[in-house]
């Protein structure tokens, strides 16, 4: 009888302990942290033998189409400047200076795709710059003045940028990310 | 001993849930939610990915870009597609059936918005020695992009400024067209 449960013991361990380690490694050596500061990761989504399998799995694992890296930078970002995790209930500035790119995108995850009427995206086509080229954009449940994105979902937030790549811009990891600072809870 | 036996197990069970999870898994869970979104479609046939099934596979994009989608099967002989694309930003990614990027084309990089690819099984090592020289027909048939797996998939991708503008690109980019190769004497 002991001997069976050593069998089934070691079998649960093997199988529990491999599929836990996936989940954990797939999140965290399949990014890197990106940028001087904040806490915006980046994904590490090279084609051919470059390739990284554990940025292509975060990808794939949720049923998402991975971006072509030669085309679009992938940043994610789950925490605010100050470190804490961000909240559908709080109201955040999100604050850059030099987000050059020919095409950007920020939104906030996860998406909901029934609600139709969140606009859970500003784009470079979209947002509306300071006089001095600076971007503020603010995420709330509630209409604020200005650049606004409005989660699709209640909990915790995570803050997604999609940049393009052209051959002229300069290397994914010194592009320079946007500050996320808590305005209130 | 006996017990030292049971750990190595243990252990080895883990690495290869841990490689089926990061590897394995990822492509086939992604093949599968594919092919539930679009299980209406043909293959080789162009489609406009409908926004539903776009926020869950593209969540990082905003609801007004417009997803064109090839599901392509080379099992039958190359696919050509013939792409019509709007004046503007657009890229193309061609896809292997589990997510790997094989090819990919901007705006920039082509200069042209229309175009044809024609998608074909990489030959295998005995077809390479035994080809002809002129059976290059680069040149001749456009851009040409070889896999090594059969099935897979081509996105196009084009942003909107807004929603409203989201149905006059999918108007022309619907123009696209994904079908067997027409023979070659």
């Amino acid at each position: 009888m002991a001997r069976v449960s050593v069998k089934i013991f070691s079998v649960l361990c093997g199988v529990v302990g491999g599929w836990a380690s996936a989940l954990s490694l797939i999140d965290s050596v399949g990014s890197k942290p990106a940028g001087a500061a904040g806490n915006w990761r980046m994904w590490d989504l090279a084609s051919g033998t470059a390739s990284n399998p554990y940025a292509r799995a975060h990808f794939l694992i949720e049923g998402r189409v991975p971006p072509a890296q030669s085309l679009f930078q992938v940043y994610t970002n789950p925490l605010d400047d100050e470190g804490s995790t961000l909240r559908s209930g709080c109201v955040y500035r999100i604050a850059a200076n030099d987000l050059e790119s020919r095409w950007w995108s920020l939104s906030v995850g996860p998406s909901n795709s029934q609600d139709r009427d969140s606009s859970a995206a500003v784009t470079s086509d979209q947002v509306v710059r300071g006089t001095d080229n600076s971007l503020n954009v603010a995420v709330a449940r509630s209409p604020v003045a200005g650049n606004w994105i409005r989660p699709e979902t209640e909990g915790t937030l995570t803050l997604q940028l999609v940049v393009s790549n052209t051959d002229e811009l300069e290397a994914a990891e010194d592009v320079k990310l946007p500050s996320v600072q808590r305005v209130s809870c | 001993m006996r017990n030292l036996y049971w750990v190595i197990t243990a252990a080895v069970l883990a690495i290869i849930v841990h490689i089926s999870m990061v590897l394995f898994a990822p492509g086939f869970l992604f093949e599968r939610n594919l092919n539930r979104l679009a299980s209406d479609v043909p293959d080789n046939t162009f489609f406009i990915l409908p926004a539903a099934a776009q926020s869950r596979i593209f969540p990082e994009y905003p609801s007004g870009t417009v997803f064109g989608v090839c599901r392509y099967n080379l099992t039958s002989g190359p696919v050509t597609l013939d792409a019509n694309l709007p004046d503007g930003i657009w890229t193309l990614t061609v896809y292997s059936r589990f997510g790997r990027t094989l090819y990919t084309v901007t705006d920039e990089q082509s200069g042209v918005d229309k175009f044809s690819l024609q998608l074909a099984l990489a030959p295998s090592v005995i077809d390479i020695f035994s080809l002809k020289e002129d059976e290059n027909e680069v040149e001749t048939s456009g851009w040409k992009v070889l896999s090594k797996d059969e099935r897979g998939f081509a996105v196009f991708w084009v942003p909107a400024l807004d929603k409203a503008m989201r149905e006059s690109l999918s108007e022309t980019l619907s123009t696209t067209t994904c079908g067997k190769a027409a023979a070659t004497s």
